[in-house]
C-alpha cells in the first residue's frame, strides 16, 4: 500500500516546475526584451527601446487512487489497482509597442521618439465618446430636477 | 519587507552597456511586477540611457511621446467635462 502511495505521490506533477518555467519565460520576454540588440551601421549604432507587457498562468493538477480489490491472490509484485491522472494547461499574452529609437554615433546620443498615431486616434475617440455620453446623461439629470 | 512587496514590486534594472570608440551606453528599464503563485505579469518600460563619455555620466531620459498626448486627451477631457458640469450647476 506504501508503494502505491509513492507513485501516485511521484506521478502528480509539482507547480514548482510550472512556476520556475513562468519565471525563465519571464526573463526572456520581459525587461530584456525592453531594449533590442545594437544594429551597426558604419560610426552608428542603433537601438530602439519598447514598452512590453508580459502576463502568463499556468495551473496543474493530479490525483490518483488504488485498491486492494485488484491483482491475483498471492502475487506479491501484482498491481494493486493504481490509478493516477493529472492535468495541466497554461495561457499568457505579450505586447510589445515601439517607444523611441536610440541612436549612438560619433557626436554623441540621440533619442528619437516614436509615435504610435493608431493609438491617440483611440484615445481621442474615446475621451470623445465618453464625452458626449457623460454630458448627455447630466443634461437628462438637470431636466429631470427641474421638473 | 511589507506583505505586499511579495506579490507586487517596482524595480529599475540597468540592461547591458552597449560599447562605441567615444561612449558607453547603459539602458535602464522599470518593471513593475505582479505575481502570484499561478499567475505572473510585468510591465516594462525604457526610462533613460547613461551615456558616458570617459570623464562623465550622463543621464538621458526615454520619453514616451504617444502616452504623453494620450494623458494629455484624456486629462484635457476630464477638464473639459467638469467645468461644463460646473457651469451646468451654476445655472
Amino acid at each position: 500500500m506504501d508503494k502505491a502511495v509513492e507513485v501516485i505521490a511521484e506521478s502528480v506533477p509539482n507547480q514548482e516546475h510550472a512556476n520556475q518555467l513562468m519565471e525563465k519565460l519571464f526573463d526572456a520576454a520581459g525587461s530584456k526584451a525592453v531594449f533590442s540588440e545594437p544594429i551597426e551601421s558604419g560610426d552608428y549604432k542603433v537601438i530602439t527601446a519598447a514598452e512590453v507587457s508580459v502576463g502568463l498562468g499556468f495551473g496543474y493538477g493530479g490525483g490518483g487512487g488504488y485498491s486492494d480489490d485488484f491483482g491475483e491472490e498471492g502475487d506479491e509484485n501484482a498491481p494493486k489497482g493504481i490509478g493516477v491522472g493529472s492535468g495541466g494547461g497554461g495561457g499568457g499574452m505579450t505586447t510589445s509597442r515601439p517607444v523611441a529609437a536610440i541612436e549612438i554615433g560619433p557626436h554623441g546620443v540621440r533619442i528619437e521618439p516614436i509615435v504610435d498615431p493608431t493609438k491617440i486616434a483611440l484615445a481621442f475617440f474615446t475621451t470623445l465618446v465618453s464625452m458626449f455620453a457623460l454630458m448627455a446623461k447630466m443634461k437628462r439629470a438637470q431636466r429631470k430636477s427641474l421638473r | 519587507m511589507s506583505p505586499l512587496s511579495k506579490y507586487v514590486s517596482w524595480q529599475n534594472r540597468r540592461g547591458e552597456p552597449i560599447y562605441t570608440d567615444k561612449f558607453t551606453v547603459t539602458p535602464e528599464s522599470q518593471s513593475l511586477i505582479f505575481q502570484v503563485p499561478y499567475f505572473h505579469f510585468s510591465w516594462n518600460r525604457p526610462v533613460a540611457v547613461y551615456v558616458d563619455d570617459g570623464k562623465v555620466e550622463k543621464r538621458v531620459r526615454v520619453r514616451d511621446l504617444t502616452r504623453i498626448i494620450q494623458l494629455g486627451i484624456v486629462s484635457a477631457g476630464i477638464v473639459t467635462l467638469t467645468a461644463v458640469w460646473l457651469m451646468g450647476k451654476g445655472r
